[in-house]
C-alpha cells in the first residue's frame, strides 16, 4: 500500500477517541485536508464539516464517516487507585481481560486487570462472565490522591494498539470502524468535484447515531454516502451463511441493515461503475447493525442515501483486521462512481 | 529498570523451547559467572566461585512461560489451540505470537453478536471455540504451522505509574534478571562457597528442570526465585502480598528452618523489607522439587510480588526487583561455614 | 370479490420497493385529476387544496413486509433475513414469491423440527426448487426481496390475504378520495401513501417534513381480540372502525381522537376504541413533527397480522370510508 496512505491510517487508527472525544481525531482530519476544501465547520455535538464547491450546480452530495471509536470510560476512582470502567459503544465484555490500554489525557498505559489463574476456581473460569462493572483497569497508582489531576471520572480509555501490517495482506490495528472511513472520505475530499460536496465526520455514532442526525439537518444532502468499517465473519468455524462479509471480496454494499434500506436506483448505479470498472463488490449478508445512513435519510424530506464499508474482521473489540485490496477498491470505486454522478444526476 | 528485563521477558520461549533464551543470557552473564554449563534438557547453570567448593547454595529461576499449543488447522487456515495454566478468558481480543516455522502475529478474535445465540453470549468461550487468524491462506498455514506449534502473548512492556510495569512472562523471567543482578551485585566480593544460578526449564509443567538442576548441582541449599500473587482488587488480602512491599518469604514445610533464619538475618541486616506468606504442601516452584533432589536439599523461596500471573499483563513494581536481587546477594553472601555448621549440626547428617 | 382491494393485497411491493403498488394507486386515481408528488423516498403524496383552510395530512403504507436473501448455498437453498416485523413461526411452511415471479417454501432444519420451541429465523430456509446452486442463481441472488405469495378472497363478508397491513388502508383512502374530491372540504387535504412503514416508520417521517401539516389521521390495520384465547384486545371484526386511543409508539391526540368519535356518532357508524400495546402506525412519526402535529388513527380491525392470511370484515372497511369521508366533508 501506498506510503501517504498506510500513514494516514495509522495517524487515525491510532489516534484516540470514544464518543464525545472526538477532538483529537478531528485534529488530525483538519490537517489532513487544510487546502483541499473551502472552509471546515464544528458544531454542538463535534462533529466535523469539511465542504467544498456549495456554489457548484447539480445535486449537493454529503460523504460521511464516523470519529468516534469504541472503547471505555472511567466511572469510578477506588482508594487504592484502581479504575472502575463503562464501556462507550457496544464491545463483548469476554473480549476486556488482561488488555493494554491508555487512559485519560496523558495516555496513561494501564491494563485491564484479570486475577490470577490460581485464584480463581474452574467453574469460575469456565462458566462465568466476567462483566465490565466488575473489572477495573490498574495504571500502578498507589491511592486516589496522586491521581488529582492526572484522571478524573469520565476519562476516556481507549485500547492500546498499534497499527501494521498483518498476514498476507492484511492490516492489523485498532478502529478501523470507522476510522477507514474517515481515511476513505479524507483522499476523496481531496480530489475536485463539480458538484457540492460536504465532508461530515461525524461524532458520537457508536452511541445511537447521533451527530449524523444533527449535521444532515445543517446541510441536508440530495444523496449521502456513508463509508464504514463493518462485520467480517469469515472467521473460525462460523457458516458460511453468517459470514455477514468476507475480507478480500470487495466493498460491501449494504442493502437493508438494522437501521435501514439503502436507495435501490443509487446502490444499483454503483454496482453498474463497480462492473464497467473490473471492481470487486459483496452485500452485507445480514439485515443487522446501522449507521449514521440511518439518520442522514430521515433529515427533513428525505434523502438518498447510500451505505458502503470496507470489511473488517474483529470490529468493536482492541485489535482488528482489514485487506488492503478492500481499502484501495472502495477508494476506487467511490471515486469512479462521484465522477460519473454530475452526468446522471444532473 | 535492568535492561535484561525487556530483553528476557520480550524472549519467547514455552516450556520445551527455554533454549532460545541461552545467548541472552551467556551474554548478560558475561563476566560475573566463572562457568556456565548446559544441562540435557537445556537448564542453564552458572556457577560463581568461591574460596571453596565444598557447599554450595543454589538459586533457581525459571525460563519457561505459559502458552499453548496449536492443536488444529481448520479449512480457513484458522488454529485450534490447547492451553493450560492460563485463564482461557483472557483469548478473546487478545494479539499472540505463533511460533510456526517463524514467528507469526495471531488474532483470537470473537464471534460477533449478530451470529451468537442467546446461551453463546452468555458464557465464556469454551476452549474448542478459540481460533487463531494469522491472516494467511490455508495452503500457507500449513507449510508455516506444524502442529504442535507454540503459542505466546506478545511481547511487550507498558509502563505504569510508580516504576510499576505491564507485560507477558515477568513469571518468571524478573527473577532471572533478579540472579543476574545479584551476580553483578557480587561482582568483586569474595564469597565463602559457590554460589550457583540455574535458569531451568519446564517449571510450568513437570518441575524437571528443577529436579535435573538440583542433580547436577547437588547444592546443600536451593532457594527457588519466583513470583507470587501481589495484592489485586477484587482477592482477599489473606491471599495475596502488598505490591511494593518487598520480596516474599514462604514460610512452612518447604522452607527449611535454617535457610529461613538465614533469610530473615540477612534482610534484617540491610533492611529489606519483606512479606510472610504462609505456604503448605506444595509451594508451586521449584523447590517443590529440589527438596526432594537425592537426599534432599534445604529448601526456601524468595517470590516477587505479581498482579495478574499467567497472563499479557503480569503486573509488577521496579522496586520488588531491586530488593529481591539485593536479599539474594545477601543471603548469598550468608551462606558462610558458621550456616553450614548450622544446617549440618549435630540432628542432622 | 372487489377487484380493487384484489389488486392493492396482489401487487409486489415489499418496504423499499414501492413502485408498483405506486403506479396501481396513480393509475386509480388518475380520473381525479389531482396534483401528486413523489418525494426522495418514494412517498406518493396526493394535494387537494384549499387556501386558508388547516392543513390535514392522510396517510396509508404501501410497503408490506418480506424477506431479504442472505445466502444462496451449495445446493440451491436459500437463507434470508426479515424486512419488517416477521415471526418465525408465521412464516414456517408458506410460500414466498419474489419480483420475477420465482416462489419458495420457508422450510425449517430438520433437526429443530421435532421441538419448535426458540424458533428463530436463521433456522429457517427457502426451498425454490432449484437443482443446484448454479440452478438456483439463474432465478434469484442474495440480496433479492420476496412477500408472502397467495391469493386474496372473500369468505363470508370478509377478505382475506397477505398484506391487508397496509393496502386495505390504501384502499380506505383511495375509496375516500374519489368521495371527497370536487366536494368542499374542510381542511387542505394532503393524501400520502408513504413508504417504509414496517422498517420504522420511515417514510411518513420525511412525508411529514415536505407537507407541514397541522393535524394528522393515518389509516392502517390494528390488531384483534375475538378469536379463541386471544390476547386481551378490546377490538373485534364486524364491530366498525377502531379509533385509536393509545399504541406503542404514541397516545392519539384527544383533540383528533374525539373529533373522529364525534364525527362517527354523528353519521350513525358504529365505532370501538382502540388501545394497542404492541405496534404503530405513521401517525406516531408525523405526530413529533417540526413543534408537534395532533394526530389519530382511523383504523381497520385486521386478525392475524403480518400472517399470509390477515382478515379484515368488509363493513368495517366501508365504516372506515365513511368516517373518513364525513371527517372531510363540510
Amino acid at each position: 500500500m501506498e506510503q501517504t496512505r498506510i500513514e494516514l491510517l495509522k495517524k487515525l487508527t491510532e489516534a484516540r477517541g470514544i464518543s464525545g472525544h472526538e477532538d483529537e481525531v478531528a485534529a488530525i482530519l483538519r490537517t489532513e485536508l487544510e487546502g483541499h476544501v473551502d472552509r471546515f465547520e464544528r458544531d454542538s455535538i463535534k462533529n466535523l464539516f469539511a465542504v467544498k464547491g456549495m456554489d457548484k450546480p447539480g445535486p449537493n452530495v454529503m460523504l460521511n464517516a464516523h470519529m468516534d471509536e469504541v472503547g471505555l470510560y472511567v466511572t469510578r476512582i477506588t482508594k487504592e487507585g484502581y479504575l472502575h470502567i463503562g464501556k462507550a459503544g457496544g464491545i463483548d465484555d469476554r473480549l476486556l481481560l488482561g488488555k493494554k490500554v491508555l487512559v485519560g489525557k496523558d495516555r496513561l498505559s494501564g491494563v485491564t486487570a484479570i486475577k490470577a489463574v490460581h485464584l480463581s476456581t474452574r467453574e469460575e473460569i469456565e462458566t462465568t462472565v466476567v462483566k465490565a462493572d466488575d473489572i477495573v483497569v490498574d495504571i500502578g497508582a498507589k491511592s486516589d490522591k496522586e491521581l488529582v489531576g492526572k484522571v478524573a471520572v469520565g476519562d476516556q480509555i481507549t485500547f492500546d494498539t498499534a497499527f501494521g501490517t498483518f498476514g498476507d495482506g492484511y492490516l492489523v490495528g485498532k478502529a478501523f470502524d470507522d476510522r477507514v472511513g474517515c481515511a476513505i472520505v479524507a483522499e476523496l475530499l481531496k480530489m475536485d468535484w463539480p458538484f457540492s460536496v460536504i465532508g461530515m465526520f461525524s461524532a458520537q455514532e457508536e452511541v445511537g447515531t447521533k451527530g449524523a442526525m444533527v449535521g444532515a439537518w445543517r446541510y441536508p444532502p440530495d444523496i449521502s454516502i456513508t463509508v464504514e468499517g463493518t462485520i467480517a465473519a469469515d472467521i473460525g468455524e462460523v457458516k458460511d451463511y453468517q459470514e455477514v462479509t468476507s475480507l478480500g471480496a470487495g466493498t460491501v454494499l449494504t442493502i437493508k441493515d438494522g437501521g435501514m434500506i439503502t436507495d435501490h436506483r443509487l446502490r444499483n448505479q454503483l454496482i453498474e461503475v463497480a462492473k464497467a470498472n473490473g471492481l470487486p463488490w459483496q452485500f452485507k449478508r445480514i439485515p443487522a447493525g446501522g449507521t449514521d445512513a440511518r439518520s442522514i435519510q430521515l433529515t427533513k424530506s428525505g434523502v438518498r442515501a447510500l451505505a458502503v464499508a470496507v470489511p473488517s474482521r474483529y470490529i468493536h473489540s482492541p485489535v482488528s483486521l482489514i485487506k488492503v485490496c478492500d481499502y484501495e477498491n472502495t477508494v476506487s470505486l467511490l471515486s469512479k462512481f462521484l465522477a460519473q454522478l454530475a452526468t446522471t444526476e444532473a | 529498570m535492568h535492561k535484561l528485563v525487556e530483553q528476557l521477558t520480550s524472549a519467547y520461549a514455552v516450556s520445551g523451547d527455554e533454549r532460545r533464551l541461552h545467548d541472552i543470557l551467556r551474554s548478560a552473564l558475561d563476566g560475573i559467572a566463572d562457568e556456565i554449563h548446559d544441562t540435557p534438557l537445556g537448564n542453564l547453570i552458572a556457577i560463581r566461585k568461591g574460596r571453596s567448593s565444598e557447599h554450595s547454595i543454589l538459586f533457581a529461576a525459571h525460563l519457561d512461560e505459559v502458552g499453548a499449543w496449536v492443536t488444529r488447522i481448520n479449512d480457513k487456515g484458522f488454529l485450534g489451540i490447547h492451553c493450560r495454566s492460563i485463564d482461557g478468558r483472557v483469548w478473546p481480543g487478545l494479539q499472540v505470537v505463533v511460533h510456526g516455522t517463524e514467528p507469526l502475529p495471531g488474532i483470537i478474535g470473537l464471534k460477533p453478536v449478530h451470529v451468537m445465540s442467546h446461551d453463546e453470549m452468555n458464557k465464556p468461550v469454551g476452549p474448542d471455540e478459540l481460533w487463531i487468524d494469522i491472516g494467511l491462506p490455508r495452503e500457507q498455514v500449513l507449510t508455516m504451522v506444524p502442529i504442535g506449534s507454540t503459542v505466546t502473548f506478545t511481547a511487550g512492556i507498558s509502563h505504569l505509574m510508580n516504576e510499576r510495569f505491564a507485560g507477558k512472562t515477568q513469571d518468571d523471567r524478573l527473577c532471572g534478571v533478579a540472579l543476574v543482578e545479584a551476580l553483578e551485585l557480587l561482582k568483586d566480593v569474595t564469597l565463602p562457597y559457590d554460589v550457583v544460578m540455574a535458569f531451568t526449564v519446564q517449571e510450568e509443567i513437570t518441575g524437571n528442570g528443577a529436579w535435573t538442576s538440583g542433580y547436577f548441582a547437588h547444592p546443600d541449599v536451593g532457594i527457588a526465585v519466583d513470583v507470587t500473587h501481589a495484592d489485586t482488587d477484587g482477592v482477599p488480602e489473606h491471599k495475596t502480598i502488598p505490591l511494593g512491599g518487598g520480596p516474599g518469604v514462604a514460610v512452612g514445610p518447604v522452607a527449611n528452618d535454617h535457610v529461613l533464619e538465614l533469610i530473615r538475618r540477612r534482610a534484617k541486616a540491610v533492611e529489606i523489607p519483606t512479606s510472610e506468606e504462609p505456604c503448605m504442601s506444595y509451594s508451586g516452584t521449584d523447590a517443590d522439587a529440589l527438596q526432594l533432589v537425592g537426599s534432599g536439599i534445604a529448601t526456601g523461596v524468595l517470590s516477587i510480588p505479581l498482579r495478574y500471573m499467567h497472563s499479557p499483563v503480569e503486573t509488577a513494581d521496579q522496586v520488588d526487583v531491586d530488593r529481591t536481587a539485593r536479599l539474594i546477594a545477601e543471603v548469598a553472601k550468608g551462606f558462610d561455614a558458621a550456616f553450614i555448621g548450622e544446617l549440618y549440626g549435630t540432628d542432622t547428617h | 370479490m372487489n377487484e380493487l382491494i384484489r389488486t392493492l393485497t396482489q401487487t409486489w411491493g415489499p418496504t423499499s420497493y414501492e413502485e408498483g403498488i405506486r403506479s396501481v394507486i396513480t393509475r386509480e386515481l388518475d380520473s381525479l385529476h389531482v396534483n401528486c408528488r413523489v418525494d426522495a423516498l418514494g412517498n406518493l403524496i396526493y394535494c387537494i387544496p384549499a387556501p386558508g383552510k388547516p392543513k390535514l395530512l392522510l396517510s396509508a403504507h404501501m410497503d408490506q413486509i418480506g424477506i431479504i436473501v442472505t445466502h444462496v448455498d451449495k445446493d440451491g437453498f436459500l437463507r434470508f433475513g426479515a424486512v419488517g416485523g416477521l415471526d418465525p413461526y408465521k412464516v414456517l411452511g408458506h410460500r414466498f414469491v419474489f419480483a420475477n415471479g420465482t416462489v419458495g417454501v420457508a422450510a425449517v432444519e430438520s433437526k429443530e423440527h421435532k421441538t419448535l420451541e426458540h424458533l428463530t429465523l436463521d433456522k429457517l430456509f427457502l426451498d425454490i426448487g432449484a437443482a443446484s446452486k448454479d440452478d438456483a442463481l439463474l432465478h434469484v441472488t442474495v440480496g433479492d426481496f420476496a412477500v408472502y405469495a397467495g391469493d386474496c378472497m372473500q369468505v363470508g363478508n370478509r377478505v382475506t390475504s397477505a398484506a391487508l397491513d397496509d393496502r386495505i388502508g390504501c384502499y380506505v383512502l383511495i375509496e375516500a378520495l374519489k368521495t371527497a374530491v370536487g366536494k368542499e372540504l374542510n381542511y387542505e387535504t394532503y393524501a400520502m401513501f408513504s413508504v417504509q412503514e414496517e422498517i420504522g416508520i420511515k417514510g411518513a417521517k420525511v412525508g411529514a417534513w415536505g407537507v407541514q401539516p397541522d393535524l394528522a389521521i393515518a389509516l392502517d390495520v390494528t390488531a384483534w381480540g375475538d378469536t379463541p384465547e386471544s390476547y386481551v384486545l378490546d377490538i373485534g371484526l364486524g364491530k366498525g372502525p377502531a379509533i385509536k386511543v393509545k399504541d406503542a409508539g404514541m397516545v392519539a391526540t384527544p383533540a383528533v381522537r374525539d373529533l373522529l368519535i364525534e364525527t362517527a356518532k354523528k353519521h350513525g357508524i358504529p365505532f370501538q376504541l382502540e388501545v394497542l400495546q404492541g405496534g404503530t402506525t405513521d401517525a406516531a412519526a408525523i405526530q413529533s413533527n417540526a413543534s408537534g402535529v395532533p394526530a389519530g388513527v382511523i383504523s381497520i380491525p385486521d386478525r392475524y397480522v403480518h400472517s399470509a392470511s390477515e382478515m379484515v370484515d368488509l363493513g368495517d372497511v366501508e365504516g372506515c370510508i365513511k368516517l373518513l369521508v364525513a371527517v372531510l366533508l363540510k
